[in-house]
């Protein structure tokens, strides 16, 4: 425990200041509730997600510098963002300018031009539920709890990019040769690559029962193409529910705003065409823990869920 | 029982044989048919060898130097067994010079050859100038040290390697459906040499499956690819044709990934040669009565030893590519392996 | 004449002629159908060099076909069998162009899941490869506008308009593009929600739970379409993020 740090920079990313409020507000109560401080990364920039890499390398790249330079602005060698597509483009990032010092100095370069500090050091992302694992971990929260989410079966869902890939988010290992220092380096802080259990080990410890989800943890919900391609998102996301509904879930617990968004907008247009097993809601893992912490289901915004979770949470007197 | 040792030939394995017996005081007599030591490395002027990647006097001259300093080896050179008798620690035998003499040991290192493209018909080698052997291409290496089309002496702007010329082919009859080791690894060397010293050629390596094994897979499969960006097609070559409308040659095969048939444009096509047992190892399998691969003829070990130098008959042992296809390394140490047993098997005491 | 088995004789391959004339003979009737050939008779490899020289896209040449990643991809397994990473590396890397543009259909279905990435034996990065090779065949006119590359497009715009985007504007914005009639309010030029046409799921989607919801999380939103968040201090790194992108030829 405690290899992060107990205060950090805090890069919401545009879901949270928007649809998903609800993870934002959830999520700064249970980093309070913990003894954790988020320090709110000022005027940051979008980080450009799945889509602006597909367009330009080096604008995206210059993306997320300029959110790194920000954080070292305000002294921080370490950025917790509580969105797969928000670590993931921070840690790919991280990857390209750790692993090639030409793209490092013209990034520089490219960030003094644009008025910003250059990078000093490169900060390390992590996602905000590695960080409340190791900075916190399932015995606080045990201690926190003063409503157990006792009967509540939970799917926990990661989706792709909190586990994947690799390469960007717990290792250097480099593009070719048998360079020893381009030997892969594993983050002591990841959670497993296969079999992520760190969200699980926080929902049981605030007294929920998981519920078998595998291998569909992880499955892809059709992320970045939720609304260009909609026959593929609406087959993966039928198959998540169908999987969570089948072994016994009430709830889908998520950490990702975008994947939360397109979890429970298909669910929607599923159940509209009439499709069995697809009607399990979704919350924020840190709207379930903020309930566990003994706050109300308006504190924690939980009628911001389009997929309203309050009548099962209700039903099993949890809110 | 004789004290002295025999051995065939004068290549890696032949070399290694006689430096050890040399060292441990045994008298020796090599018998090498050539009229100078080495082997296929030396004789057929190999440019560098796999996978140290060092230049055959490097590797074989210290042997060459100590075989011939030693007073203890009597170097026999144009000179091949012809005959036979006797039994196991004192065999009479009778060289082609005519001398006769009684060994206790007899060390078999008598070698391969490469496989003759010209039975691949179909692959136009002395038909086309511009089609040639890698054993060709090593020979353009290392005595003209550049590298050019022979059908007008230019730069190619590319060159394909044909694998598995001559091996892994039942077209050939059983003879010939072995895998001769180290043609990928060697095509991997060359091609990356190609594009070491001339960056615009483009190489391009056509293989059913790449068999780098051991070690050997990084230096010779993925740092051609990752490094020089040599590209690999799977799909055997079946064909190859010339274009007198541009001069080129066309390779023909299915790309079997695409799954379509293709007919590409190349300037230099080098094919990899197979292995075959040396007319002197078949000759010297029944002088000596010992166990050949009813297919490839190669020669095989006892049944009764796990060790694969010692052979069928008690006191000669085999060592080198008279038994399969090997590397120069790996032929060098069986060699050495082979001369420790037959100074063994003499009786020899050695003091250290 | 060959006897060609059906299915491997592409609708693009039959050339029909109405009168055909071979040395002065005119052979029309049962001889006006030509077959072109399936051979492969060159590679583009100019088109391999582009990618290999791109810094997200040099890591193709580490592929050695074991398929690791189409076995694991999601878009493989469960939506389309023709949608294969490691076949289209191996054909960007030969430069077989025609068989790329074959597969055009599925080729931009990448959900960007990174399994292949993530569990590469030889260390490809085939998510980024494989958005390198449409990027390169969109920016040499091989393909035609495809769905994910107009979201893409309208993504990043509003990210270099704004430095931020908004989830509604993205949203009602996306439904525009598709050819849904938007009504815009007339100052600010901002879609106005459900004033105009609206796909039928989002209407459901939206006011069936709305009786529920939080009124300020709709005014929040609401608010966030007509005064879109913003960075601050954006103007002077747009420019330079344009520079950027129009030396890699982005904007166009």
């Amino acid at each position: 425990m405690g290899v992060i740090g107990k205060r950090v920079a805090y890069y919401p990313g545009c879901s949270l200041e928007g649809a998903a409020r609800a993870y934002d507000v959830s999520t700064r109560i249970v980093a309070r509730e913990l003894g954790l401080e988020l320090d709110y990364l000022e005027d940051y920039n979008c980080c450009g997600a799945m889509e602006s890499k597909n367009v330009t390398f080096m604008g995206t790249l210059l993306l997320n510098a300029r959110n790194m330079s920000l954080a070292r602005k305000q002294g921080h060698d370490v950025i917790v963002a509580p969105c797969n597509g928000c670590s993931f483009s921070l840690q790919r990032a991280e990857y390209f300018l750790q692993t090639d010092s030409k793209i490092f100095e013209r990034v520089n370069a490219l960030l003094k031009e644009g008025g910003v500090d250059p990078l000093d050091k490169i900060p390390e992302t992590y996602h905000i539920l590695e960080w409340f694992y190791h900075e916190a971990g399932p015995q606080k929260v045990k201690e926190k709890t003063k409503r157990p989410l006792r009967g509540l079966k939970v799917a926990n869902y990661y989706g792709c990019l909190y586990t994947r890939p690799h390469f960007y988010a717990r290792t250097y290992a480099h593009a070719g040769g048998q360079d020893e220092e381009a030997r892969p380096r594993r983050r002591e802080t990841a959670d497993d690559d296969e079999h992520p259990y760190y969200m699980n080990a926080l929902l049981e410890a605030a007294g929920a029962t998981s519920v078998e989800f595998e291998p569909m943890h992880t499955q892809c919900c059709g992320g970045p193409h939720s609304l260009s391609d909609e026959q593929v998102s609406e087959k993966f996301v039928m198959m998540i529910l169908q999987t969570a509904k089948r072994n016994g879930a009430d709830i889908i617990a998520t950490e990702c705003p975008l994947c939360h968004a397109s979890l429970e907008m298909y669910r929607h247009r599923l159940m509209m065409k009439g499709v069995p097993d697809v009607d399990v809601p979704a919350a924020y893992f840190t709207q379930l823990l903020g309930l566990a912490f003994g706050y109300s289901a308006n504190d924690v915004k939980l009628k911001d869920n389009l997929s309203d979770p309050l009548p099962v949470l209700k039903r099993l007197g949890l809110a | 029982m004789a004290k002295s040792v025999l051995v065939i030939g004068g290549g890696p394995a032949g070399l290694g044989a006689a430096m050890i017996l040399g060292r441990l005081g045994i008298p020796t007599i090599l018998v090498e048919k050539e009229d100078r030591l080495g082997g296929s490395p030396i004789l057929n002027h190999y440019h560098t060898l796999i996978p140290r990647k060092l230049k055959p006097e490097q590797v074989l001259g210290p042997y060459i130097k100590e075989v011939e300093s030693n007073p203890n080896v009597q170097v026999k050179l144009k000179t091949e067994l012809s005959a036979c008798e006797g039994e196991p620690g004192s065999y009479k035998v009778t060289l082609s010079n005519g001398e006769t003499h009684e060994v206790g040991a007899i060390v078999v290192a008598t070698g391969f050859e490469h496989f003759d493209p010209r039975r691949k018909g179909e692959l136009g080698y002395g038909l086309y100038p511009d089609v040639i052997t890698n054993l060709e291409l090593e020979q353009m290496f290392s005595k003209e040290g550049r590298l050019y089309r022979p059908s007008n002496g230019q730069l190619p702007k590319r060159v394909a390697f044909v694998f598995c010329v001559g091996s892994r082919d039942r077209q050939l009859g059983v003879t010939n459906v072995h895998c001769c080791r180290y043609g990928c690894a060697l095509s991997g060397l060359q091609a990356m040499e190609i594009r070491q010293h001339y960056p615009d050629v483009d190489v391009f390596c056509y293989y059913m499956d790449v068999r780098t094994y051991g070690t050997w897979e990084y230096p010779f499969y993925w740092a051609p690819q990752e490094q020089y960006g040599v590209r690999y097609v799977r799909g055997r070559i079946a064909e190859i044709t010339y274009s007198p409308a541009d001069g080129r040659l066309r390779v023909k095969h299915e790309d079997t990934i695409v799954q379509r048939p293709s007919e590409v444009p190349m300037d230099l096509v080098v094919l990899v040669l197979g292995m075959e047992p040396s007319a002197g190892t078949k000759k010297v399998a029944k002088i000596l009565g010992l166990a050949q691969d009813p297919d490839s003829k190669f020669l095989v070990p006892s049944e009764d030893s796990g060790s694969n130098i010692i052979s069928n008959k008690p006191g000669i042992f085999i060592a080198g590519a008279c038994k399969g296809p090997i590397d120069i390394e790996s032929s060098l140490s069986e060699g050495e392996a082979a001369g420790a047993e037959a100074a063994a098997f003499v009786g020899a005491k050695v003091t250290v | 004449m060959a006897i060609h088995e059906r299915s491997l004789v592409e609708p693009e391959r039959i050339v029909r002629k109405e009168r055909l004339v071979i040395d002065g003979v005119d052979v029309s009737g049962d001889w006006n159908l030509i077959i072109l050939p399936r051979v492969i008779n060159d590679y583009d490899l100019d088109f391999a060099k582009e990618i290999i020289n791109s810094p997200d896209g040099k890591t193709i040449t580490q592929c050695y076909q074991c398929s690791y990643c189409t076995a694991s991809c999601p878009v493989h397994n469960y939506w389309d069998e023709r949608y294969n990473p490691r076949h289209f590396i191996h054909l960007a890397r030969l430069g077989l162009i025609d068989e790329l543009q074959k597969r055009a259909d599925v080729m931009w279905r990448c959900v960007s899941c990174h399994k292949c990435t993530h569990r590469c034996p030889k260390g490809v990065l085939v998510e980024e490869v494989l958005k390198v090779i449409l990027r390169t065949m969109a920016k040499k006119g091989l393909i035609d506008e495809y769905p994910s590359k107009k979201f893409d497009k309208f993504f990043t715009e509003s990210v270099l308009e704004y430095g931020r985007i908004e989830d509604g504007e993205l949203l009602f914005g996306w439904i525009e593009k598709q050819g849904y009639n938007v009504v815009k309010d007339p100052i600010l030029k901002k879609p106005i929600p459900f004033l105009g046409e609206t796909p039928e799921w989002l209407k459901q989607l939206v006011m069936k739970p709305i009786k529920s919801m939080n009124v300020s999380f709709l005014v929040l939103n609401a608010k966030h379409m007509l005064f879109h968040p913003r960075t601050k201090n954006w103007n002077k790194f747009k420019q330079v993020l344009r520079k950027v992108m129009q030396e890699e030829g982005a904007l166009t």
